[in-house]
């Protein structure tokens, strides 16, 4: 046996006995309990805990779900003191930009971002608010997406991943009637 | 910043007199018919496009004479327009509920020209360039000078314009000569800016609610520039010229900050189309202000401006609390665009830590802070620095490095740096902060810590003391008490048996490694047995404490609570 042959053969063995396991888990199904949780606490009523309010199951039931165990090993935390602060600021201004969905000035991109669709019977003042408002928004968003990847242990590269959960999200939980963008980039009507 | 809108606010006023000549235009055709009586000619519900700009009018009278002679009409006429609106095809610039009125003198009206003298005035009505929108009834704006469109109206494509002076009540006066393309897409302008109401225009730019407004302009102050601007037709722009400041004063709304600029000369080279070799010097002398509430001298910065870039031509030393700071290799580049970037070196000697620390509602901490930092860089939201701040301080030394700042600009910048503690005596610091007496020497260190609005958000620490001869290490009841709360302690051991007898103990050591990561506080003590984490490890020598953490991991809010305890 030559000098190749044993170090093929050591090579072979270890890889055999000494077997690595590199798991790698994005986790999706957190990240969307977290952007729901977000988006209703700054866009929606406040209240985040949709999942104990969606279906009226009792409390023993829950525990029998999948979904709900799953969730409890992965802890995706977005309360860290500058997701905090981007909540409260995005919060604030959901109440200015509202009306403008309503309108249809104002739609929901399949980017999860804000987008202006029309001006037409807004006032000239209006017209600089909801830009202003519609730039920072923006901003905030994609801050809000980076500052949740690095709260959680995930990489720049998942950044993309979160934006367009959170976009989904954004979409499901818009109002009816407000101008949402489909995936295929076509606009519609939530 | 200022130089887009500059460029949008010449654009706009060269489109506002197209929009007037073009409303002449239509008066002017239709006089010829009708005559002006006395009473003046009314038009209703007017429209029009103007290149890619579409207007309209709820109403105009005209008054006055025009005398036609072989095609060519010339006289004055006074016109009193009423809700006239103009806006491009996408409402970048717009004017809306527009009350104009002034008179209009017909210089050379023809086939193949067209000038006239206008002076008017807009009283009232909205303008909307981009974000930035003005109430006219609170800035009004007045027009006077001689246009000219060669070629003649329908025709020519170009606004040549001589002699224009455009007032905004309160803050000032622009004159100016040059030319523009109809359509808005490029020209040239020379003229001059003069401001004497800095207030006013800070009003005017910055449309936030003064309440709500961080920093405000407090003199009058005054501006003048002459400026040259030029685009060409693929959007490239120059503008260039020299400004004088003088008197202005910017403050905060709390008194940490309050900046007076004396007297600024600055040369302007701002925009890619600025010529590469332009280079201009000039000064920037700041009068006695106050900075993190402490003052700081008169002092003028020497500058050197080339295109959109600016640079300290020679160190400057400002002295500030007792020492000074010395600012060096300032340089700004890219200002025209997001891109923009600043590096600067800085040096301080000497720095008075009582003074310093006392105007930031500290408690007085005697020593001194040096600091050798050559290169502060930033740029695209970051900051990010090489160097390090020495403070020579509680009879030993503490070392500041890896300054860094992280999403500058939005709605949670963070900044950062790391500490290290030598030699620091626990005697001077436990004085100071009013914790107790503790003595003996530590070392410590803080890394990765992150600050968000000013509160810390991530951080791992340690402190251990160290043995030192000569100083012993020694612990009164009072530390223990405060140890113990911020270890999670509740009761006193204190009050009962033989220990209310003694008011301080000998320790072998005392210290902690704690982390602050997403809100949980961990905290671990310099020894470990058991599972107890070690606080203070008592002497061998009776009577013996120790201060045990039985609870490693708490809220981070909670901990500062247990802090404000231990500090009130």
């Amino acid at each position: 046996m030559n000098r190749k042959s044993i170090v093929a053969w050591g090579l072979s063995a270890t890889a055999a006995v000494g077997c690595l396991t590199v798991n790698v888990y994005f986790p999706a199904p957190e990240l969307r309990e977290a952007a729901e949780q977000v988006v209703e606490e700054t866009w929606g009523d406040g209240n985040a805990d949709g999942e104990e309010a969606d279906d009226g199951a009792t409390s023993w039931m829950r525990f029998l779900r999948p979904a709900a165990a799953h969730a409890a090993e992965v802890d995706i935390d977005v309360s860290t003191a500058a997701i905090r602060k981007l909540k409260s600021a995005m919060s604030q201004r959901a109440g200015q930009l509202k009306p403008f969905l309503r309108k249809g000035v104002v739609g929901i991109n399949n980017q999860g971002l804000l987008e202006i669709r029309t001006l037409d019977g807004v006032g000239l003042r209006e017209k600089a608010e909801v830009r202003k408002a519609v730039d920072a928004e923006n901003k905030d968003r994609l801050t809000l997406y980076r500052e949740i990847a690095e709260a959680n242990g995930l990489g720049a590269a998942d950044v993309p991943r979160i934006q367009k959960i959170f976009a989904q999200t954004w979409v499901d939980k818009a109002e009816s009637g407000w101008p949402v963008q489909s995936a295929n980039g076509d606009w519609g009507k939530r | 910043m200022s130089s887009v809108l500059h460029r949008r606010f010449a654009r706009w006023w060269l489109t506002g007199i197209a929009i007037c000549l073009a409303s002449l235009r239509c008066s002017v055709v239709l006089a010829v018919v009708v005559g002006f009586p006395d009473e003046g000619v009314r038009f209703d519900d007017l429209a029009g496009q103007l290149g890619d700009y579409a207007w309209t009018a709820k109403r105009i009278v005209v008054r006055g004479e025009i005398d036609v002679a072989e095609g060519v009409s010339s006289g004055t006429v006074e016109i009193d327009g009423e809700g006239l609106a103009i806006h491009d095809p996408g409402f970048e610039r717009a004017g809306e509920n527009l009350r104009v009125g002034g008179s209009i003198e017909i210089l050379d009206l023809g086939e193949e020209s067209a000038t006239l003298r206008v002076d008017l005035q807009i009283v009232s009505g909205e303008l909307l360039v981009d974000k930035l929108y003005v109430d006219l009834s609170v800035f009004p704006v007045s027009l006077e000078g001689r246009v000219a469109v060669p070629g003649g109206l329908g025709k020519g494509d170009r606004l040549r314009f001589e002699d224009v002076v455009v007032r905004i009540a309160g803050v000032g006066a622009a004159r100016g000569a040059g030319e523009w393309a109809l359509d808005g897409s490029s020209g040239e302008v020379l003229g001059t800016l003069e401001v004497d109401g800095l207030p006013r225009l800070y009003d005017l730019l910055y449309s936030v609610p003064a309440d709500q407004r961080r920093y405000r302009i407090e003199d009058r102050g005054a501006l003048t520039a002459e400026i040259a601007y030029r685009q060409d037709a693929a959007g490239v722009y120059a503008l260039t010229g020299a400004a004088s400041l003088s008197g202005a004063v910017v403050a905060a709304d709390d008194p940490q900050l309050r900046l007076s600029l004396a007297a600024a000369e600055i040369p302007l080279a701002l925009g890619p189309g600025v010529a590469l070799e332009t280079i201009a010097t000039g000064r920037i002398a700041v009068g006695e202000s106050t900075i993190l509430g402490g003052p700081i001298g008169a002092t003028v910065f020497p500058i050197e401006v080339g295109p959109s870039s600016i640079r300290l031509t020679e160190p400057v030393r400002v002295p500030v609390f007792g020492g000074a700071i010395t600012v060096s290799s300032f340089a700004s580049t890219d200002l025209h665009s997001a891109d923009r970037q600043l590096r600067l070196a800085l040096a301080a000697e000497e720095v008075d830590l009582s003074q310093l620390s006392q105007s930031l509602g500290g408690p007085a901490v005697a020593g001194s802070l040096s600091a050798t930092i050559p290169e502060i860089e930033v740029g695209g939201g970051l900051l990010r620095s090489s160097g390090e701040m020495i403070a020579d301080v509680f009879d030993g030394r503490v070392r500041v490095r890896h300054l860094r700042g992280d999403d500058l600009g939005s709605t949670v910048p963070t900044f950062g740096f790391d500490v290290d503690f030598e030699a620091i005596s626990l005697e001077e610091l436990t004085r100071v902060l009013s914790f107790g007496y503790v003595s003996g020497v530590a070392n410590g260190g803080v890394r990765g810590l992150e600050f968000v609005s000013w509160g810390p958000v991530a951080f791992e620490a340690w402190l251990e003391t160290i043995p030192k001869s000569g100083v012993s290490q020694r612990i009164s009841v009072d530390a223990i008490r405060q140890i113990s709360i911020v270890g999670g302690g509740a009761s006193d051991p204190f009050s009962q048996g033989i220990m209310r007898f003694f008011d301080e103990y000998r320790y072998a050591k005392l210290g902690f490694q704690c982390r602050l990561h997403n809100d949980v506080f961990t905290l671990d003590g310099i020894e470990v047995e058991d599972g107890a984490h070690y606080l203070v490890v008592g002497a061998t020598i009776p009577p013996r404490v120790n201060v045990v953490s039985h609870v490693r991991e708490i809220s981070f809010s909670d901990m500062v609570a247990r802090m404000a305890t231990v500090t009130q």
